[in-house]
């Protein structure tokens, strides 16, 4: 439902905005009719635009006058995929068309998600997975419960390729719908602590992932939020933060969400480790394997690879007191952890360059603490050499590959100590050509 | 015949001269501004420009997934080459997005070069979603590079953003202010004979009592402001 004083119908001037309230006065109604049904879409083509002009105001005539008079108003942008109307203009005449007329209003939208459902998607997965996105944003127009539900649901399952694009731009679908998903306020909340998550933006992001935890209702929107929430809270809260990694490795395995499940425990793996009050690391050790077992049935390399390195992680850890001794049952284990994560490394190269350099890192880490220096280098040479191939570095692992390659430098010969340097440079270059430099504007 | 569109010559000084230097000189030029800086409007009246100018024009913008850099450029392809006569089996394979940003870029500046060299390429708010990565920043620069197409892309990111990329120019879509307005206004047939203050009166209207307005809002008004005349 809409917010009331768009619900009664009152809209006046002012509720309207200039906007509307211009093309109102000079347009003849049908062309604003036209404008409220484009506000509406994600983006239509042509012919469905006036297919559908003319299925909601049947008993009317003009509706294709009415659909090109609207495409000059310099609110329509023509897009690869259709016509659509700009961000800004669209929410006014959405309001505006739900204030004016909320049967058609919501008929609109369920003509589009139908139309919408009509589009086959074969069986490319990924481009399913647009489509429930865009039927989602449709749905919300009519049944927001629905419409909350399949956002959740899609965005605990994102596309293997690019799942953070992919969220961003479903994130980016949701929150357009903020007047309409406000009656499952916490649907928004979500959307915009992830959002805010990517863009770094660290405080306001858990700020709106504990409101939608606060808000105690066990669903995904819950699992999702407390992962994001347990993560953020790795440097102040680290207790907290474990706690409530438990509590979203245990609700998504309730409610199946098989993704998030070991992406939390892995999130838990990893600040079990980093947090120096916990002394036995023996969980760690078995919860990155428990996590290995599970992401080997998904099928889903993505989770596969990022798994088989936390297993590494977890073991070296657990077998090293996190790198401070080396004992027998560390050295034994060694050679095989490292196989392990350079095949990691090359396997994942390619398609899951995060997850690759990662790995490389923990092999060299592991390299080094056996006292394999030249063998750590050469795995870091092998490495770097081959990211110019990449198209986005990740600064993260970037980082750590430095940070490793600096902690050999004492130990190696003069003539090692160049291909070390030579290998701080290319990290370097690397960083800086990914560094994301592209802040946003402001008025 | 008076222009439909005399709403967009609302002043761009700046905007313009950049548009000016990149069609003689070629490279990228990056308009950023807010989303409502009325991007898309202010493409329609480029594109005009350089149609008017006997250049084709290639836009291309999208919304219906994520990876928008990549689609759209994509469809710079599809739109830069030629079409296959029907008897004539395709000798390269349909280009799709599994192919890496950079031999996209390639396949495209290569088509343009071929068939359309001197097109100019407008490639808008690839960032509407999310912020884009250097490296799709710098495949955008690329393309107006390799093709040797000058190439407008709008943005909602900062200038200093697209401005640190060599070869790339950016320019900020300010807000009008009540000069920019009243500006635009006296150059319709409907102000001819009227006094000043009638004007200064409407366009105090349109202006809603602010010192500046969004481009976007703007458009729509002076648009608004034509038709109720006429």
């Amino acid at each position: 439902m809409a917010p009331s004083s768009v619900r009664d119908g009152s809209a006046d001037k002012d509720e309207r905005g200039p906007i509307v309230t211009a093309v109102c006065e000079v347009a003849k109604p049908m062309t604003v009719r036209a404008a409220w049904l484009l506000s509406t879409a994600v983006s239509l083509e042509r012919h469905d635009f006036e297919d559908l002009l003319s299925g909601l105001w049947s008993e009317e005539a003009g509706h294709a006058e009415a659909a090109l008079e609207i495409l000059e108003w310099p609110f329509v942008e023509e897009t690869v995929d259709g016509y659509r109307m700009s961000e800004s203009s669209a929410h006014a005449f959405r309001r505006n068309f739900l204030a004016e007329d909320e049967f058609r209003f919501r008929q609109a939208h369920q003509m589009l998600a139908e139309l919408e459902r009509s589009r086959d998607a074969g069986d490319d997965a990924d481009r399913a997975w647009f489509g429930r996105g865009r039927y989602a944003f449709y749905l919300a127009g009519y049944d927001q419960e629905g419409a909350a539900q399949i956002f959740g649901d899609n965005f605990a399952d994102p596309p293997l390729l690019n799942p953070t694009s992919a969220r961003m731009w479903l994130s980016w679908l949701a929150i357009q719908q903020s007047d309409l998903l406000g009656e499952v306020p916490r649907v928004i909340e979500f959307f915009h602590g992830f959002r805010s998550y990517v863009k770094g933006a660290y405080r306001e992001a858990r700020r709106s992932f504990d409101s939608v935890v606060s808000a105690g209702e066990p669903d995904a929107y819950h699992a999702l939020a407390t992962h994001f929430a347990g993560l953020l809270r790795r440097g102040d809260e680290p207790a907290r933060g474990q706690e409530l990694l438990r509590g979203s490795v245990q609700l998504s395995g309730e409610l199946e969400l098989v993704e998030n499940e070991i992406m939390a425990r892995n999130s838990l793996v990893t600040a079990l480790i980093s947090d120096r009050s916990v002394s036995d690391l023996g969980e760690a050790a078995e919860l990155s394997r428990l996590n290995l077992e599970r992401a080997l049935l998904t099928e889903n390399p993505h989770l596969i690879y990022w798994c088989r390195t936390t297993f590494a992680l977890g073991q070296w850890a657990y077998l090293t007191d996190r790198h401070s001794r080396v004992g027998d049952e560390a050295r034994e284990a060694a050679p095989e952890l490292v196989r392990e994560l350079e095949s990691v490394v090359t396997e994942a190269f390619s398609t899951e360059v995060e997850t690759a350099l990662q790995a490389a890192n923990m092999g060299a880490s592991i390299l080094r603490d056996v006292g394999s220096y030249s063998a750590s280098l050469e795995l870091l040479d092998r490495v770097t050499s081959r990211l110019p191939e990449i198209e986005a570095l990740p600064p993260q692992p970037l980082e750590r590959l430095t940070k490793t390659t600096r902690s050999l430098r004492k130990h190696l010969s003069k003539e090692q100590l160049a291909l070390a340097s030579e290998v701080s440079a290319r990290l370097q270059a690397e960083a800086e050509r990914t560094t994301s430099g592209a802040g946003p504007d402001r008025r | 015949m008076s222009n439909p569109d005399w709403f967009l010559a609302t002043d761009r000084q700046a905007a313009m001269a950049a548009f000016e230097k990149l069609l003689a000189s070629g490279g990228c030029l990056a308009l950023c501004g807010m989303p409502d800086a009325g991007h898309h409007a202010f493409v329609r009246r480029l594109r005009a420009e350089v149609e008017g100018g006997g250049r084709p024009a290639i836009s291309s913008s999208s919304v219906e997934t994520s990876a928008v850099v990549k689609r759209s450029l994509l469809d710079f392809w599809k739109q830069a080459s030629a079409p296959v006569p029907k008897d004539v089996i395709p000798r390269w394979r349909i280009p799709g997005t599994a192919l890496p940003l950079h031999e996209v870029v390639d396949g495209v500046a290569t088509a343009l070069r071929s068939s359309k060299p001197d097109a100019v390429l407008f490639l808008e708010l690839p960032d509407r979603f999310d912020r884009l990565q250097k490296p799709e920043m710098t495949a955008i620069v690329d393309l107006s590079n390799q093709s040797g197409c000058p190439l407008v892309v709008t943005s909602l990111a900062s200038v200093s953003a697209w401005s640190s990329l060599t070869g790339c120019e950016a320019v900020r879509l300010t807000d009008f202010t009540r000069e920019d307005i009243t500006e635009v206004m006296l150059t319709q047939p409907r102000v001819h004979g009227r006094r000043l203050e009638e004007v200064t009166a409407e366009r105090d209207g349109i202006m809603n009592g602010k010192a500046k307005i969004p481009p976007e809002e703007a458009y729509v008004l002076l648009k608004a402001w034509g038709e109720h005349g006429s």
